[in-house]
């Protein structure tokens, strides 16, 4: 008994089988314009596409900005549009097998393409070996995200020592950044004047850059006895340390 | 149109030829001393700052001081004239932290010397074409006779040399010299072609204005790269080449330390397109002192600058106005993303009893005589033919497209008809921009000048005094791919 097929099962059939391989495997490439989420690059996407024999390739210009165009830039095809913003979308009918590449004559350098044309059923040809040229290195970097910053930072003060020499102390500080570092002795709860260049001064100041460095400090009655060294920084944006102290026993005989 | 010089390649070639390994892999390797790779004679790449620069991305800004390029130094002094010899040849240098770049440069380096020279006295070059094609040089903004001026078509063939005579009969001003070779300037200007010419005067000297290290020379240009370093050309005729990464004397996005005191800061957009508008911070008054042409009759007080390819702005920055620890960004509000940091000033503490001052007068400008003749020039894109035209005509080295008569004045309009903007520069003499369509005078507009920006469907009228030299002239679009490759430049005959 032969069987016949209903209407709705060949509706089912319609509905599986494409309307024709030409149209399903027709292409469209868009052109895509620099900016700074693609590194300034005016590009096509995608920049290679597979056909069959007698399929249309579509080049669309929606949505750019800048002035492009598409045109052949092989010898095996004919193709020239006129460059425009948003100019309309230029399509081609390809009916021989090959590799054909494309260009947009306003940006040569990022925006090439190939088409690959093959027969119905055949494996594509293989492509060209990509262009090896160098590769681009985008620049990641992000707008700052101020302007104008005060330093607010305070320097710090690390490695704190202090010997006794004749005639003063010699104090060894380590500090974070360029900094004015402030030595006073204390001893009975008194200032000890202190002689710096010449001249008698409560307080031994002198401007440091970051790193470890010490300072001599000399007093013209140096005697024995329990010394607080208290040592102190400030930046240049007036930013303080916290203070360090350190004990210093001095004995003379 | 001129063919490009087919002799032409990017430096890459030679440097791919001259020291592969240098910034590969095999650099790495010599290091580790893993294999037996030669070590490069006066190699500084293979050590360990740049192995440690490499680990971080190069394109980190605020990482390195901002250089000053070198100032040139005469090879022989006369009673009237300088005498300079330089060699236009190929180069490395380290643009990115820890990667050779290839350039070309003025004696092989990016950016070029900075010639001083004073008004008045002679500049003779002596420049020896070191390369494999043809180069020449123009000294933009100078007033040189035609043989001089550095002509698309007046080359220095490879091996030979030519003598530039700039005479400096002209006001103290920011110049700076450049390749003009017609058809690939727009990428020998990228690799490196390019360099200051300080001219200064006698009135100059007589203000207090800051000198010496308060007074710094900024090239603002931008470039792409490759993954090996080298830079990367991608040419564009529509907006010209836009690189990702800004670049201040040769640095990416530098720093600068600065001390609480005035300074003279020169700024000359030498980018091959690129349009900036620069903000100290969130827009600190600056006073502007200078343009193109040298010196304004008073300062003009400005918070944005604007700066279109191949111009110059003369500005006076009080650092003393921000406390020593703070760090102001000089930024272009009109990039985005990493084009928006051009670099970073960093106030120290200090400086002194600072002797300079903003000066309320400067400049006398004697009055224009009347302008002889009008003339209208069409800008606009030809799509059919991606021809950038200048009244639907584009360079031909054959025809003259004006002859204004020297000693005179004449009205110029700048009519743009086309989507984008042009700075459009006229060789050979200076003008007055006199009127703007679209709005009033900008405050970049005052002053001499040799580049006005026309905006998109914009009418721009110049007064150009044509008091240099008789002979051929050119007049351009200063976005180099516009006037190089797409033909935006025609040319014009001083006669007497």
């Amino acid at each position: 008994m032969r069987r016949r097929l209903t209407l709705p099962a060949l509706a089912v059939l319609a509905a599986l089988v494409p309307a024709g391989t030409a149209l399903a495997a027709d292409a469209t490439v868009h052109a895509v314009d620099g900016t700074a989420a693609n590194g300034y690059q005016n590009l096509w996407n995608p920049d290679g596409v597979s056909v069959e024999v007698g399929d249309t390739v579509t080049w669309s210009f929606a949505g750019t900005q800048a002035v492009h165009n598409v045109a052949s830039d092989s010898d095996n095809w004919q193709l020239a549009s006129e460059p425009g913003v948003a100019r309309a979308p230029v399509s081609h009918v390809f009916t021989t097998p090959g590799i054909y590449t494309f260009v947009c004559q306003i940006h040569p350098t990022t925006m090439r393409g190939t088409v690959v044309v093959s027969e119905p059923g055949e494996e594509p040809p293989t492509e060209p070996p990509p262009d090896t040229g160098p590769e681009p290195w985008p620049n990641p970097t992000q707008a700052p995200d101020w302007s104008v910053r005060r330093d607010s930072e305070r320097p710090r003060l690390t490695r704190v020592r202090a010997r006794s020499r004749r005639n003063g102390a010699t104090v060894r500080f380590r500090v974070s950044e360029r900094a004015r570092v402030t030595v006073r002795l204390v001893r009975r709860g008194r200032t000890v004047r202190l002689v710096r260049h010449g001249r008698t001064v409560r307080r031994a100041r002198h401007w440091y850059r970051a790193g470890t460095h010490r300072m001599r400090v000399r007093s013209r009655r140096w005697r024995s006895g329990r010394y607080l060294v208290v040592v102190t920084a400030r930046d240049g944006a007036g930013n303080r340390a916290r203070p360090r102290l350190r004990r210093l026993v001095v004995l003379r005989f | 149109m001129a063919a490009t010089d087919p002799r032409w390649r990017p430096p890459a070639d030679a440097w791919t030829r001259r020291d592969a390994l240098r910034n590969g892999f095999g650099s790495f390797v010599a290091l580790a001393g893993l294999g037996s790779l030669p070590r490069q004679a006066g190699s500084n790449t293979v050590t360990s700052a740049a192995v440690r620069a490499r680990a971080r991305s190069p394109f980190t800004p605020f990482r390195r001081d901002l250089p000053l390029p070198a100032t040139l130094v005469p090879t022989r002094r006369t009673r009237h004239a300088d005498i300079y010899e330089r060699t236009v040849t190929e180069g490395l240098t380290e643009i990115l932290p820890g990667f050779q770049t290839p350039i070309y440069g003025y004696d092989g380096v990016y950016p070029g010397a900075t010639i001083r020279a004073r008004s008045g006295r002679t500049v003779i070059v002596d420049q020896h074409n070191g390369l494999g094609f043809h180069t020449n040089v123009h000294l933009h903004g100078g007033h040189q006779p035609p043989r001089f001026d550095g002509h698309p078509m007046d080359l220095i063939d490879p091996g030979a040399t030519f003598r530039y005579r700039y005479p400096n009969d002209q006001a103290g001003a920011t110049l700076w010299y450049h390749d003009h070779a017609h058809g690939i300037l727009h990428k020998t200007i990228y690799y490196g072609l390019a360099g200051l010419y300080l001219l200064e005067d006698d009135l100059e000297r007589g203000l207090d204005l800051p000198r010496d290290e308060y007074e710094v020379p900024l090239l603002i240009q931008d470039r792409a790269f490759n993954r090996d370093g080298s830079l990367r050309y991608e040419e564009n005729i529509d907006a010209g080449f836009l690189g990702d990464t800004i670049l201040v004397n040769g640095a990416v996005a530098p720093r600068m330390r600065v001390k609480r005191r005035l300074y003279r800061l020169r700024l000359l957009n030498g980018s091959n397109a690129r349009h900036y508008e620069l903000r100290f911070g969130r827009g600190h008054r600056v006073h502007q002192i200078g343009g193109d042409g040298g010196l304004l009759e008073r300062p003009i007080t400005r918070r944005t600058l604007s700066l279109s390819a191949g111009e110059r702005l003369d500005v006076l920055v009080d650092f003393s106005d921000f406390k020593p620890g703070t760090q102001v960004i000089l930024r272009n509000i009109a990039g985005e993303g990493s084009t928006v940091a051009v670099m970073r000033f960093d106030v120290e503490r200090g400086g002194g009893r600072d002797p300079a001052r903003i000066p309320r007068r400067m400049a006398h400008f004697d009055p224009v005589p009347a302008p002889q003749a009008q003339r209208n020039w069409v800008l606009t894109f030809e799509p059919s033919a991606r021809q950038w035209q200048i009244n639907g005509k584009v360079w031909d080295a054959t025809r003259v497209d004006c002859r204004p008569r020297l000693g005179t004045s004449e009205l110029w309009q700048w009519i743009n008809r086309s989507h984008m903007m042009h700075p459009m520069h006229i060789h050979g003499c200076q003008f007055r921009v006199v009127a703007r369509s679209g709005s009033k005078l900008l405050r970049g507009d005052h002053g001499w000048k040799d580049i006005v920006r026309v905006d998109a469907g914009e009418r721009v009228t110049v007064q150009p005094y044509i008091t240099s030299h008789t002979g051929l002239y050119v007049f351009h679009c200063h976005m180099l791919e516009h006037s190089s490759i797409a033909g935006m430049m025609l040319q014009m005959e001083v006669t007497s």
